[in-house]
């Protein structure tokens, strides 16, 4: 399998099996029940009530149980063809890797060179970027919901999650913890722009400490 | 029939049985309902256009924390417990709980635990705004000072106390005190998953109760272990969802049990798998649901192999539920009678499929990335926390209020309760799972998201699903001044609450329409008492005093506290309630427990209990320490602080003292009055030169300037040597208690319980065998 930093495609591809599978089952199952409870019920025969047999039971209950279990094995392991969304290699080729910082209530995002920058984060296209998410004061959580990517931001933890852009957007990132009064504008923009532009920003750039 | 208000309010203040304090619970948990939904009607309306501003970011964040406290610990779980106060007595054929009088202390705890709660908002700093999951190190004193703070999680440690003593108190009742002829087999399935409950109850809540002690510690003594960067967020969010998951199945098992009761009755046919129901709850949802808590936390940075485990685990629970929805499905088939209570377990099974399938969802660590603190999850656990549990609770309460008051409810207004509900539920929570980009707990949002309409359409589902409750409101007021009378078993039901099977035995049942009051008001006024009230306000407001006190105040309000529990415990002390009371014949002599009194079995799940929270406290401190290295936290050397020859010497004493103990027993069960004297006084002063000796290491320490909030292992050594510490005071006042008893009333009477307090000595003792080595010799 090859290693590829997440896409949308993958998660979505994920995400369908299960809400096929899902919604049949949901279906089905609230169908029979709703029929069978908006059913009068047949007055019962004074004599041999037709109920099936306590083998025809058993078969049943196995039947079921055994398409129960087929359902959420093929879900766990539609899960598991995708670890690649949730793993980052230890130093994949060519990649730049970015420190990210959460703190009541802003993102800082700190480059190889040693430029921090507040609030918004440059990265330029087609090249794949490690993020590595730590908190400088309480539990945050990193998270850029339109590319299905987002990790804890944790006191004294380092998480690291990958990205690759295919084409120069824009996206917003968010925190999805709790973190305090401020939590709901904790936002940044991800800013993904051609190589050359990058390139020609990023060489401009003064170095500054974090 | 005059009003007496004097003899109401004695009557509601001392009762005992267990149908009228089941009704307490009901009323006040119905209470602490509406609280917690007006909280949510008015984040509802916050939410309902983009960029609102009715409610500023920091009472949003407050009410959303105390909506979610609010309504899982002091609504639906409390609800829960109200149905089985009424009817796990009935049903089992028990007289009452094994413990009446601690089950008016639970009751008590629970509402003042509840009044502590809602009051820390109206405190200065208000209440907390950390979310109900309390993630550290948020909502340490740094980040979220406040009294009003401190107060909530004090509130809830108290109801972790009110738990505790509520499970260990039911569980004895369920084993102990069945009715002759009340076989494993024939125990009804309402008491089944009130019996599950209650395990989980004693497993969940023990970690929780000892992370708010150290909470409470780092708030209060200025201890750092969740502001260290040695783990402590996550550690807490370990411990919380390692309570947090089963408290889940805490709110909805009764839920469960419920419907289990009512489709059988109106589907006029026995309820399919009945064993395979009973053995997939117990063998299956037990264990698994204290082994998926990490899928609350597959972003949280865990490695491939836990997320692949807690995954599949999280997966393999769905198996047993499976179980149950087609059990209760294949029991409809061939149609029911739809009255009120059948249409509302409905509701529940169709509420529960949705929330189940969307948990599915969720236990995939890769589909979760997005999921995780998104309004995804906010549909999800409200389909099985308000779908499943509220209507099958609901379902409950209309199947036995015929039971309760006598009387019969308007069927007319049950439907319309229902359709109303149904549909306004579904408009408010099912817009939620597609907003899938939008997170959790933010105040508001911008109209360029494009999240107002769906949002602007779940907050009008959110009124509609509020005001149905007033018909709820109505048709419980009809029903209680106006409602026909009904007959005795109205559904038929052949289940033994109802009376089928002539196993009732509990006090006043025999009528119906008796609420809790009794026929024979003279076994009655044995055992009703003051007391359980008395206690639980001497706790209440010994913690309001330590939530305060950080104010000279609030430390005289802790003494005043303090002493008002000794004077009402004292005043327990002296009624002899031995020589008034007793249960009767129960069937507690059979398998498997044979031969054991109802004390000495409550006393082994109580160690049970304390074992988790000892376990959390070691666990939590060898988490840390783990740690600490890599973070930089230098831990003392051997010897370094704590001298190891002060630790040995304390650990001879208390050693020494479990042997006296056992002597002491031995010379109980030989009926030698004199050298019980001899040994349990050379254990009690054992006991006094252990906690002297550890005294004097505090003082010596704190001569050296070392306290709790030097540093982090300090910190540790102070919290957990103190929390021990305690249990060794408890012990040495149980042990007066003995022998003031013995002195009095010389004998094998007065010296019987001595048996089941060793119990409680030895485990004191072992657990510094624990401590000593974690904190002197490693």
């Amino acid at each position: 399998m090859a290693v590829t930093p997440p896409t949308v495609a993958i998660w979505t591809s994920v995400f369908d099996v299960y809400l096929v599978l899902g919604t049949l089952v949901g279906i089905v199952v609230i169908s029979v029940l709703t029929y069978s409870v908006f059913t009068k019920p047949k007055v019962k025969a004074e004599v041999g009530p037709k109920r099936s047999s306590e083998r025809k039971k058993k078969i049943r209950a196995v039947i079921l149980t055994l398409i129960t279990i087929s359902i959420l094995t093929t879900v766990e392991l539609d899960t598991f063809s995708a670890t690649s969304l949730v793993t980052v290699p230890s130093d994949p080729a060519n990649s730049m890797t970015i420190q990210v910082v959460g703190q009541q209530f802003f993102w800082t995002f700190i480059y190889p060179n040693g430029y921090a920058q507040v609030g918004n984060l440059t990265i330029p296209v087609g090249e794949t970027i490690i993020l590595n998410i730590t908190s400088k004061d309480v539990f945050h959580s990193f998270a850029i919901q339109q590319l299905d990517v987002a990790k804890d931001a944790i006191p004294g933890r380092y998480n690291q999650l990958w990205l690759e852009v295919p084409t120069p957007s824009q996206y917003s990132i968010i925190c999805k913890e709790l973190c305090g009064v401020g939590h709901a504008f904790m936002t940044a923009e991800l800013y993904a722009v051609n190589a050359s532009t990058f390139n020609a920003w990023y060489g401009s750039l003064q170095t500054k400490g974090g | 029939m005059a009003f007496d208000f004097r003899k109401t309010v004695h009557r509601w203040t001392t009762t005992t049985n267990h149908k009228e304090i089941g009704i307490l619970y009901f009323i006040t948990s119905m209470f602490f309902g509406a609280v917690g939904a007006m909280l949510a009607e008015l984040m509802r309306v916050q939410l309902s256009v983009p960029s609102n501003t009715v409610l500023s970011a920091s009472l949003y964040n407050e009410f959303v924390t105390m909506h979610g406290l609010v309504m899982i610990l002091w609504f639906l779980s409390p609800l829960g417990i109200a149905l089985m106060n009424y009817f796990v007595p009935l049903q089992i054929g028990a007289p009452d709980l094994a413990f009446p009088r601690l089950n008016a202390v639970s009751y008590w705890m629970y509402l003042f635990s509840g009044v502590l709660a809602i009051g820390g908002l109206f405190l200065p700093g208000g209440g907390p705004n950390g979310g109900w999951t309390v993630y550290q190190p948020l909502n340490t004193s740094v980040y979220s000072p406040g009294v009003g703070i401190s107060l909530v999680f004090l509130g809830l440690a108290m109801l972790a106390a009110s738990v505790t003593i509520g499970s260990i108190n039911f569980l004895v009742t369920i084993a102990h005190e069945r009715a002759p002829g009340m076989t494993i087999s024939k125990i009804p399935m309402f008491t089944w998953f009130a019996t599950f409950t209650l395990i989980l109850m004693l497993l969940a809540f023990p970690p929780l109760l000892a992370a708010l002690v150290m909470l409470m510690s780092d708030r209060l003594l200025g201890t750092v272990i969740f502001l260290s960067v040695a783990g402590g967020a996550i550690l807490w969010t370990n411990l919380f969802w390692f309570f947090g998951h089963p408290e889940v199945y805490i709110v909805l098992l009764p839920a469960f049990g419920a419907i289990a009761e009512i489709l059988p009755v109106f589907a006029g046919r026995d309820l399919e798998g009945r064993r395979l129901i009973v053995l997939a709850t117990g063998l299956m949802v037990i264990p698994l649901s204290m082994l998926v808590w990490q899928h609350h936390m597959f972003i949280t940075g865990i490695n491939l192999a836990e997320l692949a485990t807690f995954s599949v685990t999280t997966i393999i629970i769905s198996i047993p539920f499976d179980i149950i929805v087609l059990s209760f499905i294949l029991t409809t088939l061939g149609g029911v009678k739809l009255n009120t209570p059948m249409l509302w377990a409905y509701g529940a099974i169709v509420l529960f499929i949705i929330g189940g399938i969307s948990g599915v969802f969720l236990s995939s660590f890769v589909l979760d990335v997005v999921f995780r603190g998104s309004y995804f999850v906010v549909a999800h656990f409200h389909y099985v926390m308000v779908g499943a549990t509220i209507f099958g609770l609901v379902a409950g309460v209309y199947y036995w209020l015929p039971k309760i008051t006598g009387k019969m409810y308007s069927e007319k207004l049950g439907l319309l309760h229902f359709a109303i509900s149904f549909i306004g539920f579904n408009i408010t929570y099912a817009p939620m799972f597609l907003l899938i980009d939008m997170p959790r707990r933010i105040v508001t949002y911008s109209a360029s998201t494009g999240w107002g309409t769906l949002n602007y359409i779940s907050s009008v589902g959110a009124i509609i699903f509020g005001g149905a409750q007033l018909i709820f409101v109505a048709n419980l007021l009809y029903t209680h001044y106006g409602g026909f009378p009904s007959i005795p078993n109205p559904w038929q039901s052949l289940s033994p609450e109802w009376g089928k099977g002539g196993l009732l035995r509990s006090v006043g049942s025999a009528a119906d329409g008796s609420y809790g009051s009794s026929e024979s008001e003279a076994i009655e006024a044995k055992h009703t008492s003051h007391r359980p009230l008395e206690v639980s306000i001497g706790v209440a407001v010994t913690l309001v005093g330590l939530a305060t006190s950080p104010y000279l105040a609030g430390k005289a309000v802790i003494v005043l506290g303090l002493l008002f529990l000794v004077y009402a415990l004292l005043r327990w002390a002296r009624d002899n309630m031995g020589d008034k009371f007793s249960l009767g014949e129960t069937f507690g002599d059979k398998f498997p427990f044979a031969g054991v009194g109802r004390i000495k079995l409550g006393m082994w799940i109580f160690i049970a209990s304390d074992i988790l929270l000892f376990g959390s406290l070691i666990g939590s401190t060898l988490f840390i320490r783990e740690n600490s290295a890599i973070a930089g936290v230098v831990w003392p050397a051997i010897g370094n602080v704590h001298d190891v020859t002060t630790g040995a010497i304390s650990t001879v004493a208390l050693l020494a003292s479990s042997f006296t103990m056992v002597r002491a027993v031995m010379a109980q069960k030989a009926g030698e009055q004199r050298h019980y004297m001899i040994w349990l006084s050379s254990t009690f002063v054992l006991g006094l030169a252990f906690l002297l000796t550890e005294a004097s290491e505090w003082y010596s320490l704190y001569l050296r300037g070392i306290w709790f909030n030097t540093s982090l292992p300090n910190g540790l050594y102070f919290l957990l040597t103190g929390v021990h510490a305690s249990h060794v005071t408890a012990g040495l006042v149980m042990m007066v208690y003995l022998m003031v008893r013995a002195v009095r009333k010389p004998g094998p009477e007065g010296s019987k319980s001595i048996a089941n307090f060793a119990l409680y000595w030895d485990f004191v003792d072992i657990v510094w065998v624990f401590l000593f080595p974690l904190f002197y010799l490693v």
